[in-house]
C-alpha cells in the first residue's frame, strides 16, 4: 500500500529494501492483482529478472537466515505472489541434501528464477495437527518410484516447475522432487482467501519418477523437515511483518489526512490507541522474527522453542494488526479497488499456514513436558 | 606512552574480585524481592543496607562513571560493566525501590539541572547511602497530567513556602528526599509556572504518612506539607522550568521502569516455561489441560517478546532511528499489556488454587501478591493511555488532541475544569 508516512529502515535493509523495490517494471501490486484476478498466473519475466539480480533465489551458500529475512520482509510489503518462501526452502533442502547428480542443475535454475519450486507444507509428517498428514505413498520400484495419492493445498502448484512432498515410504516417509509435467500429476483448484496465492490440490496416480527425485536417503524426511520448518517460519514471518508494516503505514497516512468533526480522525483517542498497539505488535514480531532467525543461524539449542513461539505470536498478531487497519480505513477498506483486502487476505492466510497459533503453543509446552 | 584504557579495566575488575569476595556475601538464590515482595522493608532492614553502601562507596565502587567532584570515581562504562559482571553473584546493598529510584532518577535530574553547589552538597551523600531520595512526583489532584499539579510554593525571602500535598510516593518513608514539583506561579499558562525543590522528610512543616496498599504491605505514602520552609539554594533547575526538567524526570523514571533496556544489547533467551503457571497447573490438576496449556504458552512467548523487543530497540536506537528515546515507551506499554494478561492467566489456570492456599504457604501468597502487583506497570510512572499519546505523537506522527488550556493561564484551566464537571459545556 502506499503512503506518505515516512517509512525507518534500519542500515542493512536499506540496500535490499531499495534493490526489491527497484527491480518491479511493473507495480508489485499490479503483479498481485494480475494473480489475484486470475488473469495469467506467475510474471515468469519478472521472476527471471529478479533472479538474474540475485535477489530471487537467496538461502544459498554463506547466507544467513536472518539476512534472507530482510529480503523477505521487503517481499511481504508488496504481497509478494511468488512462491518466494517455498522456492527457497527447495534450494535450502537441496543444497543440503548432498551432490546428488542433477541437484546442482535445479539449484543453478532456481537461484537464478528461471525454475520455480513448491512445498507441500500443509502434508508433513507430525506436524500441524490431523488431518494434515501425509497421503501420499511411495513405492520403490526398479529405477525408481511409483508414487500415489494427494496433497492437501500446495502454492502455485500448477505454475511452478517442482514440488518437493514427503511420501509414506514403508515405514517411514522420503522426501521427493516432483516434477510437475510428469504423466499421471494433475491439479485440482481450490478456491483461496489469499487470491495472491492460489494454491492447488496435487493428485499423483500411478507417477513414475527416476532414482534422482529421491531427496536424501530413504527416510531422511522427518530430521529433514524439522530443518525446512526452521527455515521457512522466520521468512514466513517476514514477509507477515512487512504486510504488517505495509498496512499499518497506509492506516496512519489515512488518520493523518482524513477530516472527521472537524479534526483528523488520527486525534482520536481511539483511533491513535488501536495504531499504536499495532505498531507495538509489529515490532514485538520482529523481535520475535529476529531472536528466532538468530536461534536457527547460530543452532541454539532453543531454536526449535523460539521459532513455534515468534510463529505463534505472529500467527496472532497479523491477524489483529490486519483487523486495525481495516477499522481505521472504514469504508474505504470495503472496496475491492483498495489494496487493503490483498493484505488482509495475505496475512489470514499466513497466521493459518506452517501451523496455527494454538498448534505452535503446545509444541511450546510439549517441549518443556518434563517440568509440567 | 598512552595507559592501555583495557588494561586499565582489566586491573579494576580483578581489584573489585577480590573486594567483592573479602567483605559481601553470596547471594543465595532465595532472596525475597527487594521492592513489592512479601516481606515489609523495616528502617532497620534499610539501614543495615545503608551500612553496607557505605562501605561500597568508601572502597571506590559507588558512582563508577560519575565525575569525582560528586563522590564518583571518573572511570568509564566498561569499568562499570566490569564491576557489574564482578557483583552478580554477590547481594548487593538493596534499598528497595527508593534506592533505585535515587540513582537512576533523582541523580540523574541533580546532575543535569542543579546549580553546582547543590550538587557537591547532595550526590556524594546519594552515592554512599546516607541521603535515599524518592519522587515527590504526583499530587493528589494530579497524576497523568504531571504539570497540573497544585502543591504550590510561595516565595519569601531566601526560601520558599510549601504547601499542597503529594501521593503514592514509593519508599518515602525511609527516604531522607524527595524530589519535588510544585507550582510557583497561577497566573501563567500551566506548562510555565512549575519549579522543582528538594523537600527533606524530616524537616518543619512536611508529615510522611505511609498508606497501606491493596497488598496489605506499606510501601508508598502521602506528605502533607503546612508551611513548610524551603531554602531557595535547594531548588532545582530555574523558577518557572519546573516542566523541562520534568522531562528529564520521566524519561529516565521511564527508563528504570522498563527494566529490560537497561540490558542493553544482551541477547535474551527464553528461560524456564512461565513457572509460576506451570506451578499453578500443576497445583489445580490442569497440567494436561489444553487450554491451560495454551495460556502457557502465550504468556511465555509474551514475557519473552517483550524482552526481545528491548532489545530490538536498543538495537534501533543505536541505529539512529528518528524517534530516539521515545521508542522506550513501546517497552513500558508492552509490559503494562501483558502484565495484566499473564496475572488473569494464572487465576483462569489455578482456579481455586490460586485464590486460596494453606496457610504460611509462601509460593500461593506470592501468586496473590504477583497478581495485585499486576498493574503497577500499566498505572505507576504513565499509564498505558499514557504511553500510547506519547508513541502516537512522537513515533507515529499522529496529530495531537486539541489543547482545550491553550491561551489559558492554570488558574483560568483549573475554573473552567471544574465547570466542566458540573456539565456546564
Ligand atoms: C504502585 C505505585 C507506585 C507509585 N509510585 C510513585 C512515586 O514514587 N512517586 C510519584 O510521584 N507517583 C507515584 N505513583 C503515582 C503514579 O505515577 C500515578 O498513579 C500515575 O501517573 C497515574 O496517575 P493517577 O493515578 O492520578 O491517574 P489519573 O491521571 O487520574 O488517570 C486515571 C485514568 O485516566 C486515564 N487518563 C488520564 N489522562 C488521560 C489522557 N490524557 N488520555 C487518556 N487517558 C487518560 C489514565 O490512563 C487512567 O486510566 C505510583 C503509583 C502506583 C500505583
Amino acid at each position: 500500500m502506499t503512503s506518505d508516512f515516512p517509512v525507518w529502515l534500519a542500515p542493512e535493509e536499506r540496500e535490499p529494501a531499495e534493490a526489491i523495490a527497484g527491480l518491479a517494471g511493473s507495480s508489485p501490486l499490479d503483479r498481485a492483482r494480475a494473480v489475484g484476478d486470475g488473469h495469467g498466473g506467475l510474471d515468469r519475466a519478472f521472476i527471471r529478472s529478479a533472479g538474474a539480480a540475485g535477489r530471487y533465489g537467496c538461502i544459498a551458500g554463506e547466507e544467513t537466515i536472518a539476512r534472507a529475512c530482510i529480503a523477505a520482509e521487503q517481499w511481504g510489503r508488496m504481497v509478494a505472489p511468488e512462491p518466494w518462501i517455498e522456492t527457497n526452502v527447495v534450494i535450502e533442502t537441496l543444497s543440503r541434501a548432498g551432490p546428488a547428480p542433477g541437484h546442482a542443475v535445479i539449484v543453478a535454475s532456481l537461484l537464478e528464477g528461471r525454475e520455480l519450486a513448491s512445498w507441500a507444507s500443509n502434508n508433513l509428517p507430525g506436524w500441524w495437527g490431523s488431518g494434515e498428514g501425509v497421503r501420499v505413498e511411495a513405492d520403490a520400484v526398479a529405477g525408481g518410484f511409483v508414487l500415489n495419492g494427494e496433497t492437501g493445498a500446495v502454492p502455485h502448484a500448477d505454475s511452478v516447475d517442482w514440488i518437493l512432498l514427503a511420501a509414506m515410504d514403508g515405514g517411514s516417509f522420503s522426501h521427493f522432487l516432483l516434477p510437475t509435467g510428469t504423466a499421471g500429476v494433475s491439479f485440482e483448484p481450490r478456491e483461496c482467501l489469499d487470491l495472491t496465492r492460489p494454491s492447488q490440490t496435487v493428485r499423483l496416480d500411478q507417477v513414475r519418477l527416476g532414482a534422482a527425485a529421491l531427496i536424501g536417503a530413504r527416510g531422511s524426511a522427518p530430521a529433514e523437515i524439522a530443518r525446512q520448518v526452521q527455515v521457512a517460519i522466520p521468512l514466513a514471518l517476514s514477509q507477515s511483518i512487512g504486510a504488517m508494516r505495509a498496512v499499518t503505514e497506509g492506516a496512519i497516512a489515512h488518520a493523518r489526512s482524513r477530516i472527521a468533526f472537524g479534526r483528523p480522525i488520527g486525534s482520536f483517542q481511539a483511533v491513535k490507541h488501536m495504531l499504536v498497539d499495532a505498531s507495538l505488535g509489529i515490532e514485538m514480531s520482529a523481535a520475535l522474527r529476529d531472536a528466532a532467525a538468530r536461534a536457527v543461524d547460530e543452532a541454539q539449542d532453543d531454536a526449535a522453542e523460539i521459532v513455534s513461539m515468534a510463529k505463534a505470536f505472529v500467527a496472532r498478531t497479523g491477524i489483529d494488526v490486519a483487523h486495525v487497519a481495516w477499522q481505521v480505513l472504514g469504508g474505504m477498506a470495503y472496496m475491492w479497488e483498495n489494496d487493503f483486502h490483498l493484505y488482509l487476505r495475505r496475512l489470514t492466510a499466513d497466521a493459518a499456514f506452517l501451523g496455527s497459533e494454538a498448534w505452535h503453543n503446545e509444541h511450546v509446552v510439549a517441549l518443556h513436558e518434563r517440568s509440567l | 606512552m598512552l595507559p592501555d584504557p583495557q588494561a586499565d579495566v582489566q586491573e579494576f575488575r580483578e581489584t573489585a574480585r577480590a573486594w567483592l569476595a573479602q567483605n559481601l556475601e553470596r547471594r543465595s538464590g532465595q532472596e525475597e524481592r527487594s521492592a513489592r515482595g512479601l516481606t515489609h522493608r523495616t528502617i532497620e532492614d534499610i539501614a543495615t543496607q545503608r551500612a553496607l553502601q557505605k562501605r561500597v562507596y568508601e572502597a571506590g565502587f559507588a558512582g563508577i562513571t560519575w565525575p569525582v567532584e560528586y563522590g564518583g570515581q571518573g572511570l568509564t562504562a566498561d569499568h562499570e560493566a566490569a564491576f557489574l559482571d564482578e557483583s552478580e553473584p554477590y547481594a548487593m546493598p538493596d534499598m528497595g525501590i527508593a534506592g533505585v529510584v535515587t540513582i537512576k532518577v533523582c541523580a540523574e535530574v541533580i546532575l543535569r539541572h542543579a546549580s553546582e553547589e547543590f550538587k557537591r552538597r547532595h550526590l556524594p551523600k546519594m552515592l554512599s547511602g546516607e541521603e535515599i531520595w524518592v519522587e515527590f512526583f504526583s499530587d493528589s489532584a494530579a497524576g497523568s497530567d504531571l504539570a497540573g499539579v497544585v502543591t504550590t510554593a510561595v516565595r519569601d525571602g531566601d526560601d520558599w513556602i510549601l504547601n499542597g500535598e503529594k501521593v503514592w510516593s514509593s519508599g518515602a518513608y525511609y527516604a531522607d528526599f524527595g524530589l519535588c514539583l510544585a507550582r510557583t506561579n497561577w497566573d501563567v499558562a500551566k506548562h510555565k509556572g512549575l519549579t522543582w525543590f528538594a523537600v527533606a522528610t524530616t524537616q518543619a512543616g512536611v508529615t510522611v504518612e505511609p498508606l497501606r496498599e491493596i497488598t496489605g504491605d506499606i510501601e508508598f505514602c502521602r506528605e502533607t506539607f503546612d508551611d513548610a520552609r524551603i531554602p531557595d539554594s535547594e531548588r532545582i533547575g530555574e523558577e518557572g522550568s519546573g516542566w523541562q526538567v520534568a522531562q528529564t524526570a520521566l524519561r529516565f523514571e521511564r527508563e528504570a521502569s522498563s527494566g529490560s533496556l537497561t540490558t542493553g544489547t544482551k541477547i535474551p533467551r527464553p528461560g524456564p516455561l512461565a513457572p509460576d503457571l506451570v506451578e499453578l497447573a500443576r497445583r489445580a490438576g490442569r497440567s494436561d489441560d489444553s487450554h491451560a496449556r495454551q495460556l502457557i504458552a502465550k504468556a511465555h512467548a509474551d514475557d519473552f517478546a517483550s524482552r526481545a523487543l528491548g532489545e530490538r530497540l536498543s538495537r534501533m536506537m543505536a541505529a539512529g532511528h528518528p524517534a530516539g528515546g521515545a521508542l522506550i515507551s513501546y517497552v513500558k506499554l508492552a509490559r503494562g499489556i501483558v502484565e495484566p494478561v499473564h496475572a488473569k492467566a494464572a487465576i483462569e489456570i489455578g482456579g481455586a488454587a490460586a485464590v486460596t492456599w494453606p496457610q504460611g504457604d509462601r509460593l500461593g501468597a506470592t501468586f496473590a501478591l504477583d497478581y495485585l502487583n499486576s498493574r503497577v506497570t500499566a498505572i505507576a510512572g504513565g499509564t498505558n493511555e499514557i504511553q500510547r499519546n506519547t508513541l502516537g505523537e512522537r513515533v507515529l506522527g499522529l496529530p495531537r488532541e486539541p489543547n482545550v488550556e491553550q491561551q489559558l493561564t492554570f488558574r483560568e484551566s483549573q475554573d473552567r475544569a471544574r465547570g466542566l464537571s458540573k456539565g456546564q459545556g
